[in-house]
């Protein structure tokens, strides 16, 4: 992993001018709207939504450790540090 | 400095905290503290109190007899059974009741507006009654292993490693970690306190088989006196969990919807989990002013363990708002507890202070809610 000066510093060298943010997600929105040279004005969420692409943890209750002695039972998935990078590289194809 | 007195107080109800678990919540460690009022460790030991208090209470509704410590193995023998009887009666009625789950739920006043965005496929529930499903969920230890990892960034062009980046040293701050624990504390008591709702379908419960009702309440009061009896689990790993838990929530985003899936072993579980995971939905992104990047960095931060002492604390906290918000006005709830988890923290704690001036923050935030929905009606 390249360092956080490594990192400021490339981005300061190589952007070409200070750009408009660039999106995080691609937007595969057909190209029959209008342009998008105007700030992005998202459809409007009812107050409670959330902005889209999230994942929480999943969560379980567990009231007794009953069972706790259980062996043998395989971890069906390895909880992977990048499950976020994994999930936000396939919000575009959701 | 502790007394003689215990800290944590069974009143006349028998002593059944495993006294580890009393050394565990009477240490003043719990993150939790930090949204609590003046006297923080003081006020936690109150409400774990009054839970307590109130559970045994709970459990002699059911069983017609008040729980001793001489009775309480054959309590607990008794559960074993009355899971068993459970399974027969819900296996042949799975559908009816995963339906009936969702009903319950969303047909109370609280949820009139969560209603809407379902009925708006703005928001999915798939409630099924089954294995819980934790295979995404991270104990303790590995969110610890995870944190010393750098994370591998393949994939990521440079500008979104850097976002991380600074999202890592500007967002992850304590603050940021105490509103998820509050959020998570809520949420879990909330749902604890929804256990109960079996009894609003007494009668569709009672064609299916008139033991159901007091099964139900059996097995869902003496296992939450499991978290107080029980020693705290060091080391949990994700085999004993998914072996051990009685249900689960996952809110998955598709699309720009979310689904949020609710799995259990039991009927009054999947209302459980049902709940819950409204409100975890809720609690996702309640203050849209946060940068995405710091919203996606605190959820990374859940670890399973946390759930155990958020359904101890968690009910009580969880009517603290409750309490505050008037019979009439319980569907702007999910709008409150947003507002709650964005408020400053010292607002925060005068809310659980319950005294007049948290009476009138949550007034105030009953007021916005109104405002707010009203306007999204007229869209």
């Amino acid at each position: 992993m390249k360092s956080f000066k490594d990192l400021f510093t490339k981005y300061l060298t190589e952007q070409p001018a200070p750009a408009a943010p660039p999106k995080e997600k691609p937007d595969v929105k057909p190209d029959t709207e209008k342009p998008s040279t105007e700030p992005k004005s998202p459809p409007r969420r009812n107050p409670l939504e959330p902005r889209p692409g999230f994942q929480p943890r999943p969560k379980g209750l567990v009231p007794k450790g009953e069972n706790e002695e259980e062996e043998g039972v395989k971890r069906k998935n390895n909880p992977d540090v990048n499950l976020f990078f994994k999930y936000r590289k396939n919000i575009g194809r959701a | 400095m502790k007394s003689f007195k215990e800290a944590i107080e069974t009143g006349d109800k028998p002593d059944l905290i495993d006294p580890e678990k009393r050394k565990q919540l009477e240490a003043g460690t719990e993150e939790i503290l930090g949204a609590l009022p003046e006297k923080a460790q003081d006020y936690y030991e109150l409400i774990v109190s009054e839970a307590y208090q109130k559970l045994l209470d709970r459990i002699q509704h059911y069983t017609k007899a008040p729980v001793t410590q001489q009775n309480f193995p054959a309590l607990v023998a008794n559960v074993f059974g009355a899971f068993n009887k459970i399974s027969e009666v819900e296996s042949a009625n799975k559908a009816k009741l995963e339906k009936m789950a969702v009903n319950v739920v969303l047909n109370l006043p609280e949820f009139e507006y969560v209603k809407k965005l379902v009925q708006a496929n703005r928001l999915k529930i798939v409630a099924k009654l089954g294995t819980p499903d934790l295979k995404n969920a991270v104990t303790q230890s590995e969110q610890e292993a995870q944190d010393k990892l750098l994370p591998d960034v393949d994939g990521l062009s440079d500008l979104e490693e850097l976002n991380q980046i600074v999202a890592e040293n500007l967002f992850d701050d304590t603050e940021t970690k105490l509103r998820r624990r509050l959020a998570n504390t809520l949420m879990q008591g909330n749902a604890v306190s929804k256990l109960y709702l079996f009894n609003m379908v007494k009668n569709e419960l009672d064609e299916m088989d008139k033991s159901l009702i007091y099964n139900y309440g059996l097995v869902t009061t003496v296992a939450q006196l499991f978290y107080f009896a029980s020693p705290p689990i060091e080391n949990f790993t994700l085999p004993m969990i998914e072996a051990a838990a009685q249900g689960s929530e996952e809110v998955v985003p598709e699309g720009d919807v979310y689904t949020v899936k609710a799995l259990a072993k039991t009927f009054p579980y999947l209302i459980h989990e049902i709940v819950k995971g409204i409100y975890e939905y809720l609690a996702i992104d309640p203050d849209k002013s946060v940068p995405e990047a710091a919203v996606e960095r605190k959820l990374k931060k859940d670890v399973i363990e946390q759930e155990v002492t958020d359904t101890i604390a968690g009910p009580e906290l969880w009517n603290k708002i409750f309490e505050l918000v008037s019979t009439e006005d319980q569907k702007y709830l999910p709008f409150v507890y947003q507002y709650v988890l964005a408020l400053p923290i010292e607002d925060v704690k005068k809310v659980f202070k319950g005294d007049k001036e948290g009476e009138k923050i949550v007034q105030g935030l009953v007021l916005r809610a109104k405002r707010t929905a009203s306007e999204a009606e007229q869209d």
